[in-house]
């Protein structure tokens, strides 16, 4: 259990394309932090450097106060908990979650004694006769967990543990994964591709792409105030606005209408959830209206959704509020100022 | 397993059986004929061509040959075949199918050509003792079991296992001995029974490579029966039949395949 500092982290293959460039994380010691992003985005790459399973380039990682960089994978003192288990499939539960100790070389007394512990924390004391074979899915990373924590690593690594699990599974295991680690005061870092599980489990996330990272912040400021486009994209917003200059006052979009947002430095593109802007009677004084058509509805359940053609592009409008309302009919908007975004590119 | 309700099946199966094992069973029929001819129906039932076997110091001689051949040919081929295939399965080598048809290769030349050149090459160019050439020509027919079913078994253990080793403290060497070897025990095994009776039954490389000393069981069978038609031959098979069961059962019994292959 410690900090973890990651710094300046590159990683190429050959020495042309960067898989990760100049990555740079902080997680404080107890913290779980996600690593999200799209498959290819380098995020297991980051975790598996810092387990030292692959090698950087270049950058740092430090546990605590030591810098670990060059240290071969067998002496770091991480838990790791991969997304196909990779149980030992000839040794038992038992045996499995004991390895680690053996590699350590403690007395068999000691080795039984933690490994009944963690095996009853992870409630897998009747199965520490078995072999992975004979158990379901969600029993397998339930050991591949223990075996994690029996050793009581400094950082816990969890590259996509809950991809190959079913949905209902998947939300157990993860509240799982999120109590043990409170409970046990662990620092751990999850890679995920799921923007529901890792919200729903970590104190922070790095949002991941082409080898970067877009945003490191807590789960409510990335749904919020997402700081990308990249990222807004990720965490689902519809609506893009392209902006192409600021006046003091207002964003001028493409299509030389002004918007009042918040301002900020490198603005390209503003943002707004479908079911953030309002269809209203009539256009007010107020900023930010603008006039359309409706070009497609769909019947999400608890709303509607409405394609709208407008000056500012097509726009995505979620109503919960008004009659059905039919194609082709002509609507007024509101994008209110708070609910309007600005991303860097 | 085979359902035992299928009766098509069971009968198609029963018919192989009885394709492979009738010439076996008359072969051990004959062998305590005692006409001195091998010829069926047997006339009266003797034990003479078992005990003539001992007679014949070819066969005697023969056979520990062929056994000390065997035995270094196949464990020379694990050796070599184990670690080619861990590099070729786990390495992301460059030309690694180039490497993986190298080493099957012998497989695509026939044998009595593999025997024919080691002759040419090891024996008359590089005049190397016959007994090195012979063991050469029999790892050579040994390696490319070893390597098609070790690699077998090899693609099919998860990589992340040998990295969860590691993470748990292994160095690469302990995790290769207390994590993968265990899980591909069963095609290692598997791999030296096929070495094994390969290099103990091989004639064709045998034959080029035999000498004054170095005889091999097989061709004495073979040169035995070029002057003598008599049941000594059938006896000698059944010795062998019994001898190859033998040690499969062993083999078995104590690495236990079947106990690892669930």
């Amino acid at each position: 259990m410690a900090k973890l500092e990651v710094k300046n982290l590159s990683m190429s293959y050959d020495g042309k394309n960067k898989i990760l460039e100049d990555l740079s994380l902080s997680i404080q010691d107890g913290e779980l932090v996600s690593i999200l992003g799209p498959s290819g985005c380098g995020k297991t790459t980051t975790l598996r450097i810092i387990a030292g399973l692959l090698k950087q380039t270049d950058g740092e990682i430090i546990v605590g106060e030591k810098n670990i960089s060059n240290l071969p994978v067998h002496k770091r003192e991480f838990g790791m908990v991969f997304q196909s288990y990779a149980l030992f499939p000839h040794l038992s539960v038992f045996n499995n979650v004991a390895f680690g100790l053996k590699m350590r070389k403690l007395d068999k007394k000691q080795i039984q004694e933690k490994v009944e512990n963690v095996l009853s924390v992870t409630g897998l004391s009747d199965l520490a006769k078995r072999f992975p074979a004979e158990l379901s899915g969600g029993q397998q990373q339930r050991v591949s967990l223990a075996r994690a924590l029996v050793i009581n690593p400094q950082v816990l690594l969890l590259d996509e543990p809950l991809s190959n699990l079913d949905a209902k599974l998947r939300v157990e295991m993860r509240e799982e994964i999120r109590r043990l680690q409170q409970e046990l005061k662990m620092t751990a870092i999850f890679v995920t591709h799921d923007q529901e599980e890792c919200f729903a489990i970590s104190d922070k996330v790095a949002v991941m792409n082409r080898g970067r990272v877009e945003q490191f912040d807590t789960p409510q400021a990335i749904y919020q105030e997402p700081k990308t486009l990249f990222v807004a994209k990720f965490i689902g917003f519809e609506n893009f606005i392209k902006v192409v200059g600021y006046d003091g006052e207002a964003y001028l979009t493409e299509s030389n209408i002004k918007l009042a947002a918040q301002a900020k430095e490198n603005t390209r593109y503003l943002t707004i959830r479908p079911r953030q802007i309002k269809i209203i009677e009539t256009a007010n004084d107020s900023e930010n209206v603008v006039k359309g058509r409706i070009i497609n509805r769909t019947y999400l359940g608890n709303s509607y959704r409405y394609t709208v053609k407008t000056s500012l592009g097509v726009l995505k409008v979620d109503d919960f509020e008004h009659d059905v309302l039919s194609r082709d009919e002509d609507v007024i908007l509101e994008l209110a100022v708070k609910n309007l975004l600005p991303l860097e590119n | 397993m085979l359902d035992r309700k299928n009766k098509p099946l069971l009968i198609f199966g029963l018919v192989v059986m009885f394709i492979i094992l009738v010439p076996l069973v008359l072969v051990v029929i004959t062998s305590f004929g005692n006409q001195p001819t091998i010829s069926l129906p047997i006339k009266g039932f003797t034990f003479e061509w078992y005990k003539n076997i001992l007679q014949q110091p070819d066969f005697v001689d023969g056979f520990k040959m062929s056994l000390f051949v065997a035995l270094i040919a196949s464990f020379s081929a694990l050796l070599i075949g184990i670690p080619a295939v861990y590099a070729l399965t786990r390495y992301n080598l460059q030309h690694a199918e180039w490497f993986q048809s190298f080493f099957l290769s012998p497989t695509l030349i026939p044998e009595i050509v593999v025997g024919f050149a080691l002759y040419q090459t090891a024996v008359i160019s590089f005049k190397l003792p016959l007994l090195i050439s012979l063991l050469v020509g029999h790892f050579l027919l040994c390696l490319p079991y070893v390597i098609r079913l070790v690699s077998a078994s090899m693609l099919i253990l998860d990589p992340h296992i040998e990295e969860a080793a590691w993470v748990s403290g292994c160095t690469k060497g302990q995790a290769f001995f207390l994590v993968v070897l265990p899980n591909i025990k069963a095609s290692v095994i598997a791999a030296f029974m096929m070495c094994f009776i390969n290099s103990f039954n091989n004639i064709p490389i045998s034959l080029f490579l035999n000498g004054p000393a170095l005889n091999m069981l097989p061709t004495a069978i073979l040169n035995y029966l070029q002057n003598n038609y008599d049941p000594t031959v059938s006896a000698i098979s059944v010795v062998l039949m019994i001898f190859t069961a033998v040690m499969m059962w062993v083999v078995e019994k104590f690495l236990g395949v079947n106990k690892l292959v669930k």
